[in-house]
């Protein structure tokens, strides 16, 4: 092609000659034959030259239609920039005719390597052009030949197919991380589904080894006892599902392991691809733990640490091997996210046995030392009996109103402890109910008979509605008479003036029982606390009135013990009904 | 600032004037763009001017200019007029291509 320009350089071809719009400004098609001419016609040299003009024109030909013809646009600049020649292609791919492009500034083609990408801008809209450029010359100065090719369509294609990769990875990772939520969602379930720390463990080794992995491991230490660890392992049956395979209580190694440490220190999940035995050497102390890794075969291994606010419990580690049905690739994140959560369910197991052992052993507390004030009160109220009976001298009046006065404060006592005594117990849950046949109205009699006393000399009266003496009830007569007498000096401890009145009946297999007074009432806004413990509707009653502020919550418990609910009604105006519902149990049940 | 100009030559005074012509955000152009914000590191560093004109957005100044494909650089001043089409990559081509003011070995 070079050879070619060269010719075509011999005679300049100028830009309005070829404005016509006809094939193209081939600057080739111009001839030289004139100079042969002049010789003489027939001679040899002139045949010669003629074939040579014909071998020439042929060529010359063949140039013409190739640059014509190819689908590539072709342009040469000179070195200015300036566009001297231009293809139909060219015209074509620009969008623009020759006449207007020819002569006009294209710009000196920058390239690096062998071609570069630029926007043209046609009539017709943007596309896309890639450029090639060769050194040639043009009316003998230096020149660029620029071939342009459109490659638009190539471009949206690759672009219509990068679009498609990009919604194909979308539509992987949405599928990923609605499998990953699964797995999640399902972990948070199985750790909030059971309190028992076994049974937690167990369940998420077995998912774990079910849906992320081959093999799980959860080595963690336990509150059984200082340096207890516990071992379970679970891994993917052939069949798919997973099965515990070790679920052992260890004394654990005396240090944690390297690999324990690290995981520690660092507060991540750690990943290993193919672990080799230095790295299983640095997993475990114990020989037979070395050995339960190997036999995982693990290709990857994610090993994440099990960390509550009070210190590093263990840790969860997945594996998986290179089976038949290819690498499970554990998930470094829903390793560490499933490990994260395991700790929350396990710190949430330990606080609550915590709880559970402060309550009981506060109910104990409670218990002994009331035992213990229980003793020394009656050798106070004995001694304090044996002076009344006047078996050494008769008493002064003086001293019968002191004597009366420490008999009456040790009562006092006796009842306050009784009933702390009551409520430990009751909250310690240990007292047991001996369901009985009793009949209700004499139940009733006798406790009002207790009450009467204490009523009369508060100045009030008591109204007994007792039901008919064949009217029985299978329940534990001791807890109801306790929760009655509770019920009953509290109406006579709050109320002033009136009427303290004692109900009791069986309604549709209901044992109800009910006390009202007349008294001052409790505030709407103490009433629903008035069964919590050391409650009282108004706290500076509490130094006025005595007591300890326990009755109530006391009642509650035991009429729960009897599987029935107290409910209270009050009005300020007309004093407060308390009413306790006591179904009755299957007798097959009692 | 420019560097210490002190020891250039005098011939340096007159600031260069360039035009990046582009077209939106097509790749083409901010290859381009990204090329030229090299400049800063070469000799024209602090001695040209920069305007870049998007040809979706003025395209009767890209009429004006004759710009049909981009990114086409224009050296407005000084003149003569430069213009050089392309990635721009390359960035000795480039100073080289816009060089100083002093006048192409071709005009002499």
């Amino acid at each position: 092609m070079a050879t070619q320009k060269n010719e075509a350089d011999r005679e300049p071809q100028t830009a309005p000659d070829t404005a016509t719009g006809g094939p193209g400004p081939l600057p080739a098609a111009v001839s030289v034959t004139g100079t042969v001419a002049a010789g003489d016609p027939g001679t040899e040299i002139e045949q010669r030259l003629q074939a040579a003009e014909e071998g020439r024109r042929t060529a010359e030909l063949r140039f013409h239609n190739t640059v014509e013809r190819v689908a590539d646009g072709i342009l040469v600049v000179d070195g200015e920039g300036t566009i001297r020649f231009i293809n139909p292609a060219g015209e074509r791919i620009l969008g623009r005719p020759a006449d207007r492009l020819i002569g006009t500034d294209l710009g000196v083609p920058l390239v690096t390597g062998e071609t570069t990408q630029v926007d043209l801008h046609t009539p017709a809209g943007a596309r896309v052009a890639e450029l090639r450029i060769a050194e040639t010359s043009w009316e003998d100065a230096d020149a660029l030949l620029i071939s342009v090719r459109d490659i638009t369509e190539r471009r949206d294609a690759e672009e219509r197919e990068r679009q498609l990769l990009r919604e194909q990875m979308a539509r992987l990772q949405a599928e990923e991380s609605a499998a990953r939520a699964r797995v999640l969602a399902e972990a948070s379930r199985l750790l909030v589904a059971s309190l028992d720390q076994d049974t937690i463990l167990s369940d998420l080794a077995k998912l774990a080894a079910e849906t992320i992995g081959d093999h799980c491991l959860i080595d963690v230490s336990t509150d059984l006892g200082p340096g207890r660890y516990r071992k379970i392992v679970a891994s993917r049956r052939p069949e798919g599902d997973a099965e515990i395979v070790v679920c052992v209580e260890t004394a654990g190694p005396p240090l944690p392991s390297p690999l324990a440490r690290r995981v520690y220190e660092s507060r991540r999940a750690e990943r290993v691809v193919d672990p080799g035995p230095e790295w299983i050497e640095d997993a475990c102390f114990e020989p037979e733990d070395r050995e339960l890794w190997r036999s995982f075969h693990p290709a990857v291994v994610v090993v994440a640490p099990l960390l509550t606010s009070s210190g590093a419990l263990g840790i969860l580690a997945v594996t998986s091997s290179r089976t038949a049905r290819g690498l499970a690739d554990p998930d470094e994140a829903l390793v560490a996210d499933l490990a994260h959560r395991t700790s929350l369910a396990l710190e949430n197991t330990r606080l609550l046995r915590l709880a559970e052992e402060a309550s009981r052993a506060k109910s104990d507390f409670l218990a002994i030392v009331s035992h213990e004030l229980r003793t020394p009160l009656t050798g106070i109220t004995g001694y304090a009996g044996l002076l009344m009976e006047e078996l050494e001298r008769p008493l002064t009046n003086r001293e019968r109103s002191y004597v009366d006065g420490i008999l009456r404060s040790a009562d006092r006592l006796l009842r306050i402890i009784d009933q702390i005594l009551l409520f430990a117990r009751s909250r310690s849950g240990r007292d047991e109910v001996r369901y009985r046949p009793i009949r209700l109205s004499g139940l009733i009699e006798e406790v009002a008979a207790v009450v009467r006393p204490l009523a009369k000399e508060a100045g009030l009266r008591l109204d007994v509605h007792a039901p008919p003496p064949e009217i029985r009830v299978n329940t534990d007569a001791e807890i109801v008479r306790h929760i009655l007498l509770h019920l009953l000096t509290n109406a006579i401890k709050f109320t002033d003036t009136g009427t303290i009145t004692l109900e009791a009946d069986l309604r549709e297999g209901v044992a109800v029982l009910r006390v009202s007074d007349t008294g001052r009432g409790i505030p709407p806004d103490k009433i629903d606390r008035i069964f919590e413990p050391f409650s009282q509707a108004e706290e500076p009653h509490t130094r006025a009135i005595g007591g300890t502020g326990l009755g109530l919550s006391v009642v509650k418990n035991l009429v729960r013990s009897l599987g029935g609910d107290i409910h209270v009604a009050s009005d300020p105006e007309r004093g407060s009904t308390f009413t306790v519902r006591l179904p009755q149990p299957d007798p097959a049940e009692s | 600032m420019p560097p210490a100009s002190s020891g250039s030559p005098a011939a340096h005074a007159e600031p260069i004037h360039l035009r990046l012509y582009i077209a939106g955000d097509s790749p083409r152009s901010q290859h381009a763009i990204l090329s030229l914000r090299r400049l800063d590191g070469t000799s024209l560093a602090g001695r040209y001017r920069l305007e870049v004109v998007d040809v979706l957005q003025e395209p009767a100044k890209a009429e004006e200019d004759h710009v049909i494909a981009t990114p086409t650089l224009l050296r407005i001043s000084p003149s003569p007029r430069r213009r050089i089409l392309g990635d721009l990559t390359e960035l000795d081509q480039l100073v080289r291509a816009l060089g100083g003011g002093e006048p192409r070995s071709s005009a002499d």
